[in-house]
């Protein structure tokens, strides 16, 4: 009986223990999935920045996102009636397909499947995925055993990458996929890009079959 | 006690020494703030600190205002604005807005040109865009360049809690102009160049737009940033050319000449690839307002680019000061002018750019007239044009080139379908000068059956550059119709208007009554002016019902064909001929103050006859 209860806080010393080695390479803080904000959502059809600048200032609107043509915004008092009025169609959303996080995710078996849910890659760190989901995708992650935690200090990390192409249409393609561009160049070899990216735009610039070069982060830094 | 007083008032700087800040080294977001402190305190009677906005965190984003009279709004005198550090890590741009405010301070007591650009504008210079950004950037720094990227000290944004985990606002794709395009700026709140929520989202954009909007004579702005050394102009979200392109270019032009002038560092005009939401855009697509981007010191390379050696801060400052004192003095100098209409002081900007990139004219100037002033077709008649000079001492080597069109076709000087009447180049004294040149009036109508042309006279002299737009701006002035439009108990005068802005906006038409004898009728259109629109989309409607416009609502680039009905009297006599004076303006469909941009007017001299029998057989 004694070694039985022995044993058994020997377990839970293991488990404990190991719960901690978990957490030390694991995904840090937990992530909270419920919605930012307790008001219904509500989508509606705009033109462009200049509206969207009047529908906030005239009917002081509060927008979550614009994606696609598309006005995500917090259903305040008597909002839907004034925009039925000026022939907008709002639309409403369930919040948990609206807001989103970016966070990180336990690297556990195939990316391919973990991103079955519809979750967007951004990075792959040696632990973890760092992924932007909806609330509604990050908790069918969970669901499926998934550990999720919040971003650490200055996540996601941008790589430094050099990018030669041929043309400068190739300048705006790269442009194109949001590589945050710190200079470009054209030079004998041709125009030389220099960026910040992150992996998911690496992976999509190699698909666009660019050579891409990750640059390499010093220990030695640079002295100004 | 009294006298130590007076001495130790004696030994107070009266100004301080250019040279005194200490460009050896960085500013820090509490040193800037010292530095501009000291500069206010040096000269308290030519800058003052202003807060113009409240950062995210709460801090306040000052602009140092300086000018003659400073703590008075002079609305007269043209504003300047120079802002940097949109960006946070791009701290070089700091340094070069400090650099430019002590170089004017500084040399306003013994350079009579700097003097003279101070006391004819109000310049505005923001160090700091983004505070909490900035701050952000030093946070960490060890005084060694990191090669990671996700160091804090490259951080770009501002640090807006995006809710979802992430941070900061790209505040160089937040502002309103071709907002939110995917091809120029990312949706995605952990990308760098993250748009926002929304155009003007955040208040550091807000508050330079209202500092763009509360200036009464915006003639240009400048946003710094770095790096790669480049000098960008509109527009930044397309590759296309904007309205205007030769005139921005030709700022450009010279600025890179003048910056490559200095240590020979030639900057490029062309980067390839979209930025959309961008400062210079909004400027110039929204107001019409010049707006340059310079990418400051080092050339083309990696991160590190944005952590340049402090050896280049004085070369980067002594390199782009020239390109900033000749766009401040474009923006300063009246020197030689005509009145666009009887009222101009050649104080304001007047008429603005097209789509063609020439001047609307106005129709109203008293400096263009003819002799005699009634015209038969065929007659040659001496025409005269007065100019107007500003500049207290001779200018020479002015050209003025005056022109007819018919002003069905274009209501633009020069335009490709004006007919040149004649050139004169010369000196014009201080006086001013009159300048005459034979004109043959044309023989038949214009395209739509009237006799009706316009005179436009337009200058060209080095000191009016475009900036001044006393060439390219307000010089551009047309003279009424000159034989009458005749008509016989009713007839419709047909008015033509564009919106050469490049947002949708609202025409507003107005017909001068005081130059119509009692008795005539003269009225808009009572069918709903839409019907008479070439075409129209649906967003503008929406945007139009936001704001309750009531007025003629016109896509960019959208004309709009507007029959004026007139009836004279039963008893006209048809020796009096009446002029009838329209003029329009274009309000933009925009958010914030909506700044009315005055358009061009026609000027309808009618006769009116009696429906009679040889009248009809005529
Ligand atoms: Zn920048």
């Amino acid at each position: 009986m004694k070694i039985a209860r022995l044993l058994l806080c020997w377990i839970i010393g293991v488990i404990f223990l190991g719960c901690e080695h978990m957490a030390e390479h694991g995904v840090g803080n937990a992530v909270n999935l419920d919605p930012n904000d307790p008001r219904p959502v509500l989508r509606i059809s705009i033109d462009d920045g200049d509206e969207i600048d009047l529908l906030r200032q005239q009917l002081k609107v509060e927008p979550i996102y614009v994606k696609d043509g598309q006005l995500y915004l917090s259903e305040t008092k008597g909002i839907r009636e004034k925009l039925d009025e000026l022939g907008y169609r709002p639309i409403q959303m369930t919040p948990l397909d609206v807001y989103e996080r970016v966070v990180r995710i336990e690297r556990r078996g195939a990316e391919s499947e973990m991103i079955q849910v519809g979750v967007e890659l951004i990075n792959r760190e040696p632990h973890y995925w760092i992924v932007r989901g909806t609330l509604a995708q990050l908790r069918a992650l969970k669901r499926l055993g998934y550990q999720l935690g919040t971003l650490g200090p200055n996540e996601p990390a941008p790589r430094e990458v050099r990018i030669v192409v041929p043309t400068t249409k190739d300048v705006q393609q790269v442009n194109q996929l949001h590589v945050d561009i710190y200079s470009v160049e054209e030079t004998k070899l041709g125009i030389i890009i220099y960026g910040g990216a992150f992996d998911a735009q690496i992976d999509e610039l190699k698909a666009h079959q660019y050579v891409v070069e990750r640059m390499p982060v010093t220990k030695q830094e640079v002295k100004p | 006690m009294r006298a130590l007083m007076i001495v130790a008032a004696l030994l107070l700087p009266t100004g301080l020494a250019f040279g005194a800040i200490d460009f050896s080294n960085f500013h820090n977001p509490t040193q800037v703030q010292t530095e501009m402190e000291n500069l206010v305190s040096s000269f308290p009677t030519l800058a003052r600190i202003e807060t113009i906005g409240t950062s995210l965190e709460g801090r306040q984003i000052k602009a140092l205002k300086i000018s003659d009279n400073v703590s008075t709004n002079e609305p007269n005198e043209g504003d300047v604005i120079f802002v940097a550090a949109h960006h946070a890590r791009e701290w070089i741009s700091v340094e070069m807005t400090l650099y430019l405010a002590e170089y004017l301070l500084t040399h306003y007591a013994t350079d009579s040109r700097v003097r003279a650009d101070m006391d004819n504008l109000q310049i505005w210079i923001v160090p700091i865009v983004n505070p909490d950004g900035v701050v952000y950037s030093w946070s960490s720094w060890a005084g060694i360049c990191p090669t990671d990227p996700s160091n804090p000290r490259y951080w770009r944004k501002n640090r807006r809690v995006n809710g979802d985990g992430t941070f900061g606002v790209d505040l160089n794709r937040n502002w309103g102009f071709e907002w939110g395009l995917n091809s120029g700026s990312s949706p995605n709140t952990n990308n760098d160049t993250y748009r926002g929520p929304s155009a003007f989202s955040e208040p550091e954009t807000q508050a330079i737009r209202n500092l763009v909007t509360n200036a009464t004579n915006l003639k240009a702005l400048v946003t710094y940033h770095s790096f790669s050394e480049l000098f960008l102009r509109p527009w930044g979200y397309s590759t296309s050319d904007p309205p205007g392109e030769s005139t921005l270019k030709s700022i450009s032009d010279r600025s890179i000449a003048a910056i490559a002038a200095v240590h020979g560092h030639t900057y490029s005009d062309t980067i390839w690839y979209t930025a959309s939401g961008e400062t210079t855009d909004y400027l110039w697509g929204s107001k019409r307002t010049a707006a340059f981007t310079p990418e400051l010191r080092p050339g083309p390379g990696g991160v590190v680019g944005f952590c340049p050696p402090p050896s280049e801060i004085l070369p980067s400052n002594q390199e782009n000061l020239p390109a900033a004192l000749a766009l401040i003095h474009d923006a300063g100098a009246r020197e030689v002018w005509i009145k666009d209409h009887p009222a101009d002081t050649g104080q304001e900007p007047s008429a603005v750019w097209t789509s063609s990139g020439w001047s609307h004219a106005f129709w109203e100037s008293p400096d263009i007239w003819t002799v005699p002033a009634t015209l038969d077709q065929g007659a040659t008649v001496d025409l005269h044009v007065r100019m107007h000079n500003h500049s207290g001492g001779p200018v020479h080597d002015v050209t003025v080139d005056v022109y007819y069109t018919d002003p069905r076709i274009s209501l633009e000087f020069p335009n490709p379908n004006a007919t040149l009447i004649g050139s004169w180049t010369g000196t014009v004294p201080p006086a001013g000068r009159e300048v005459t040149l034979p004109w043959s009036v044309p023989i038949g109508t214009n395209s739509w059956g009237e006799r009706h042309w316009c005179v436009g006279a337009v200058i060209k002299h080095a000191n009016d550059m475009p900036l001044t737009t006393e060439a390219q701006r307000t010089s551009n002035v047309g003279i009424r119709n000159f034989n009458t439009t005749e008509i016989i108990a009713a007839g419709t005068l047909n008015i033509a208007a564009t919106n050469y802005l490049a947002v949708a906006s609202e025409l507003l038409v107005n017909i001068d009554r005081s130059s119509i004898p009692e008795g005539w009728k003269v009225f808009l259109p009572e069918k709903p002016i839409g019907e008479y629109k070439v075409g129209g989309v649906k967003g503008i409607h929406r945007k139009a019902k936001l704001l309750d416009s009531k007025g003629i609502l016109l896509e960019p680039g959208e004309t709009v064909n507007i029959p004026i009905r007139v009836e004279p009297p039963h008893d006209v006599d048809p020796d009096k001929p009446v002029d009838i004076r329209v003029h329009g303006a274009l309000v933009p469909l925009v958010a914030g103050k909506r700044d009315v941009v005055n358009g061009n007017g026609y000027t309808f001299r009618v006769t009116g006859r009696k429906p009679c029998r040889q009248c009809e057989d005529r």
